[in-house]
């Protein structure tokens, strides 16, 4: 692989945090609170878009199993469409390839993300309040 | 001026449109909001009956689009089948122009929000490099749009300084955020009339305006989830008077108010344009 740029490593650097803070250290120099803020609002950006497309996966789990699905699909998954409505496929995907199961997953859970991904794909209605 | 000879690709001042309040404005489609915007990656491949709101929208106003996803300065390949997707977009729907930031929200995969780009000499000449690119498979010019931004990654330049390099080196045009230089003013300690002053007039296309959300005193988040902050409209005036009535769109996102307390904010932003003017006239 050539080698990067100076300014693209750090691009890469800055992104591999926000993906998966707890195991990759913030650019050096940054002060916390500022890379709290971009930690936040990618986090968070994904958990509410997901949260209006999957509402039943949302509902039967608790905040914290919602949140490991959320961080999984930021730190293993590379999603590629520019499309917001197609970002179902993407984690319904994810599930599919990525996602290492909790012990307490329900054994149904792969198949009811594929349910709602499917619900959502045939209405592409108004239902997506979250996004804009 | 004619609107064949105006540097702006609308007039006036535009809303920005939403799909929480799209049945509203279609419901009564205000005739003080003279344009609007869509973000093109939420209604690209979308069909039926929301297609059909859209197309309600885009035939009774002048539109423009205000791009997310194409992560014009990231790390991986420009996505030139986004491109030629938007191109198509904008002919069907007789889009006007159409802008994106001046950012990257992604490495190898997308992660769908803006990160602020290593203000170095390179990354100038990279992005200017995709900004051709793009211009080139549209056959039309487009206009990077200065974002938010709560950390400095490398400050090699300024920040004024690399866009204004970017837009020079890319030869596009430039849609100027008149919240953002606020945001960015307080939380990298600047003079926002400095930063608005050197903006190069005959590169601005059209402002946004929006308002942002007071993490601290030496920060402030651009969040398009409040009303129009002081500041902003002060230095809108500013922008006004130093450049003109340069069409200007309200985004307002989430946490959305009334319509009657939106469309106010889209009538002040009329009414400080057409006292530009009228100034502008008692002065000549």
């Amino acid at each position: 692989m050539p080698e990067r740029p100076d300014f693209q490593e750090k691009q890469y650097a800055f992104a591999a945090h926000i993906r998966d803070p707890d195991n990759v250290p913030a650019p050096e120099g940054i002060e916390n609170r500022r890379m709290a803020i971009y930690r936040k609002l990618f986090f968070n950006n994904l958990a509410n878009l997901l949260a209006t497309m999957f509402p039943v996966i949302r509902k039967i789990k608790t905040d914290q199993q919602w949140h490991g699905m959320i961080r999984q699909f930021m730190r293993d998954y590379q999603a590629e469409t520019p499309y917001f409505l197609r970002l179902p496929e993407e984690f319904l995907s994810f599930l599919q390839t990525k996602y290492e199961a909790a012990s307490n997953d329900e054994p149904f859970l792969v198949e009811l993300a594929h349910y709602e991904y499917a619900e959502l794909a045939l209405s592409v209605s108004t239902i997506l309040t979250g996004i804009c | 001026m004619s609107e064949q000879q105006s540097q702006y690709p609308v007039h006036g001042a535009g809303l920005g449109l939403r799909r929480p309040i799209a049945d509203q404005l279609m419901a009564n489609p205000p005739s003080d909001v003279d344009f609007m915007e869509v973000a093109p990656e939420n209604w690209i491949h979308v069909g039926g009956a929301l297609a059909k709101k859209l197309r309600f929208f885009t035939e009774r106003y002048p539109f423009l689009i205000h791009g997310l996803s194409l992560s014009i300065g990231a790390p991986s390949p420009l996505n030139e089948q986004l491109v030629r997707d938007i191109k198509a977009f904008m002919s069907e729907h007789n889009i006007r122009m159409y802008s994106e930031h001046l950012s990257y929200c992604g490495d190898d995969g997308q992660l769908y929000d803006l990160m602020p780009l290593p203000f170095t000499d390179d990354a100038v000449r990279y992005v200017a490099e995709r900004v051709r690119r793009v211009q080139d498979i549209l056959e039309q010019r487009i206009a990077l749009e200065n974002v938010s931004f709560y950390a400095a990654i490398d400050t090699s330049m300024s920040e004024k300084e690399f866009l204004l390099a970017v837009l020079e080196e890319s030869d596009c045009d430039l849609m100027l955020d008149i919240n953002n230089i606020v945001v960015n003013s307080i939380n990298h300690r600047y003079d926002p009339r400095d930063f608005l002053k050197d903006m190069p007039a005959e590169r601005i296309r059209y402002f946004h305006l929006a308002g942002h959300y007071v993490e601290a005193p030496d920060l402030r988040i651009d969040t398009h989830g409040t009303a129009v902050d002081d500041q902003a409209w002060e230095l809108l005036k500013e922008a006004y008077e130093r450049f003109g009535p340069v069409p200007t769109l309200l985004e307002r996102d989430f946490n959305f108010p009334p319509m009657h307390e939106l469309l106010d904010e889209v009538r002040r932003i009329k009414q400080l344009q057409s006292d530009a003017v009228n100034r502008n006239v008692a002065n000549a």
